[in-house]
């Protein structure tokens, strides 16, 4: 039997609440990582300084990211001239030696950076989970004011710590308010 | 702020120890006279032009810090401000090589200025006259504006008047035009000239970059050892440590860049009176120092400090500090001294002299005048901020 849209039954994503502020949202937030939640976001129009600490969130890995991207990128510059100078088409420019290294450093500067951006942009999208069609809190419609005046924490279902009633009733407990459960 | 009004009572040690090292340093370096009087001059101008760009170094930190209005260097500046008023001292210790004359600056010679053919077509800037005054300018200038944010800034620890935060942004405009011309042709006069038939566009740059890895390392040092005495982790914070290590990590690729476009450019065009500086220093035991300069001045440390661990640890920023701060002075070895000792480097007594004499008293009339006043600005309208800053690493660690 085929199903139908009704068939389909909506599962909880997680627990919405807004706070007032942005000193508001960031002593919940410390709370919420206090709880030892880790599945779960703050969201602001703007960034909120020290906010990655309040949540207890580690060390992203972009640095990682960048460094390798940058290392391939000076490996391959340096590399494609060397072999073209020594091997593929050996022509003695200047009189300078076939393997003009000081030659190559502007040419191995220049992959190092634009990989580096590559990796950055890349990884970034990558670690964000971008780019997606839709998420699940655009269903809320007080959600929309994220963009605008609204601070939000969601802590997700998918969260083992979760528990319906539970994690509502600490949202509450720190100060959020029109809270909601939003839904896939 | 109102149950601490921020006045450190803890005073930096060391002062009689680094006299007594001035004075020891001063004996050994007549000595050295006596002996040799080249080897002496070589190694007093490499000695005298390492702590001279600590003080320049310094000077360009307070007024760019002026200059960018930035809080988060408050309360190290300072150290800055107070090393740099030590430009009028570095005056009198020139005097040995402005009396040094044709042993230092070979073009000095009568002869040579006659029958050089290319000292005598520059003879309208390398002549004595203009030397000697344009020392007196940068000297001058440099003292007039060192004092002025020194004594400016401890005034403003009792009056607490921001409009003198005003008026030294305004006076560091001034001085940031001053400074960039005064530093390059120093370095041209008594660095370049040494050489009178070689030049770079370059090469003030490459002094300046230099200088200011140098002031990196000595205030960060200088910083240490006042975290450690006074045990204010608030005030002379980890974020401090962290941003002055990104700077003097940036500043020394900086020096990099430099320093190799001026050699790039000078290998390209392989043109002979430009090479022969490099020529120069590919002879003996030059051409060592010449291939260990961009792996031990930039490949080792760019890696070492490249990581926020580095940069957050006192300690270990501490030894990166050391370990560059010796680099320049070889740098500064291997700008100078090929035009005294062509064979090759010879480190000896007259080196070891020099180092002791400058940097012992240098050292000895920094701290004194550090110790007379409060150890950071307290009066600064931007030390609320500079006590609160978080450059946004996140840790675990406890401020």
């Amino acid at each position: 039997m085929e199903k139908t849209i009704s068939d389909v039954k909506p599962k909880v994503f997680g627990v919405l609440a807004q706070f007032a502020s942005p000193k508001d949202v960031y002593h919940a937030a410390e709370k919420v990582r206090d709880k030892g939640y880790k599945k779960w976001d703050v969201h602001s129009p703007f960034p909120i300084h020290g906010i990655d600490g309040a949540m207890g969130l580690g060390d992203s890995r972009m640095g990682w990211i960048a460094l390798f991207s940058a290392m391939a990128g000076c490996f391959g510059g340096f590399g494609l001239q060397y072999w073209i100078n020594m091997f593929a088409q050996p022509v003695v420019i200047g009189g300078k030696p076939l393997n003009p290294y000081p030659a190559f450093v502007p040419v191995t500067f220049e992959p190092g950076i634009l990989f580096t951006a590559f990796g950055c942009l890349i990884g970034m999208l990558v670690l964000n989970g971008l780019p997606r069609w839709y998420h699940a809190l655009f269903t809320s419609k007080n959600f929309k004011k994220f963009s605008d005046d609204g601070f939000f924490i969601c802590i997700e279902a998918r969260d083992p710590r979760f528990s319906l009633n539970e994690t509502r009733k600490l949202l509450e407990d720190i100060g959020g308010r029109n809270i909601e459960v939003v839904e896939d | 702020m109102s149950k601490d009004n921020y006045r450190l009572n803890d005073k930096l040690g060391g002062g009689p120890i680094f006299l007594g090292a001035g004075v020891l340093g001063a004996v050994l370096c007549v000595v050295s006279f006596m002996q040799n009087r080249k080897d002496f001059f070589a190694s007093y101008l490499t000695a005298f032009c390492f702590f001279l760009a600590i003080s320049t170094g310094s000077f360009f930190f307070v007024f760019v810090q002026h200059l960018a209005r930035s809080a988060w260097s408050v309360t190290i500046r300072r150290v800055s401000e107070t090393v740099a008023a030590n430009l009028p001292w570095m005056a009198l210790l020139f005097i040995p090589v402005v009396l040094g004359g044709k042993d230092v600056l070979p073009w000095l010679d009568k002869n040579m200025m006659a029958n050089d053919a290319l000292v005598h077509m520059k003879h309208g800037y390398l002549n004595p006259t203009f030397l000697y005054i344009r020392l007196a300018a940068y000297f001058g200038l440099w003292t007039v504006f060192s004092l002025y944010f020194l004594r400016t800034s401890r005034k403003q620890d009792e009056s607490k008047d921001p409009a003198l935060t005003t008026q030294m942004g305004k006076v560091a405009a001034g001085a940031a035009a001053v400074f960039a011309l005064s530093q390059t042709f120093f370095a041209f006069d008594w660095i370049m000239g040494l050489d009178p038939h070689w030049f770079s566009t370059m090469f003030g740059v490459y002094f300046f970059a230099g200088s200011v890895v140098l002031q990196y390392c000595f205030l960060i040092l200088t910083s240490a050892a006042l975290r450690r005495k006074t045990g204010r982790k608030d005030i002379f914070r980890t974020d401090h440590f962290h941003d002055a290590g990104k700077l003097l990590f940036g500043h020394n690729v900086f020096w990099t860049y430099i320093g190799f476009s001026q050699f790039f450019l000078i290998w390209y065009a392989n043109m002979p009176e430009e090479t022969l500086f490099f020529q120069h220093r590919a002879a003996g035991s030059w051409k060592f120092i010449s291939l260990m300069l961009p792996w031990c001045h930039f490949a080792i440390p760019f890696l070492y400090l490249m990581s926020w661990h580095v940069k957050r640890n006192i300690v270990a920023l501490s030894v990166g500090c050391v370990w560059l701060a010796t680099m320049c002075y070889i740098d500064l070895y291997w700008l100078i001294q090929p035009n005294f000792h062509q064979a090759g480097a010879h480190f000896g007594l007259s080196d070891i002299a020099s180092i002791l004499a400058i940097g012992g008293f240098f050292l000895f009339l920094f701290i004194r005048r550090l110790n007379s006043a409060n150890l950071i600005p307290s009066g600064d309208p931007r030390l609320a901020d500079c006590l609160t800053y978080d450059n946004g690493v996140i840790t675990n660690e406890q401020h």
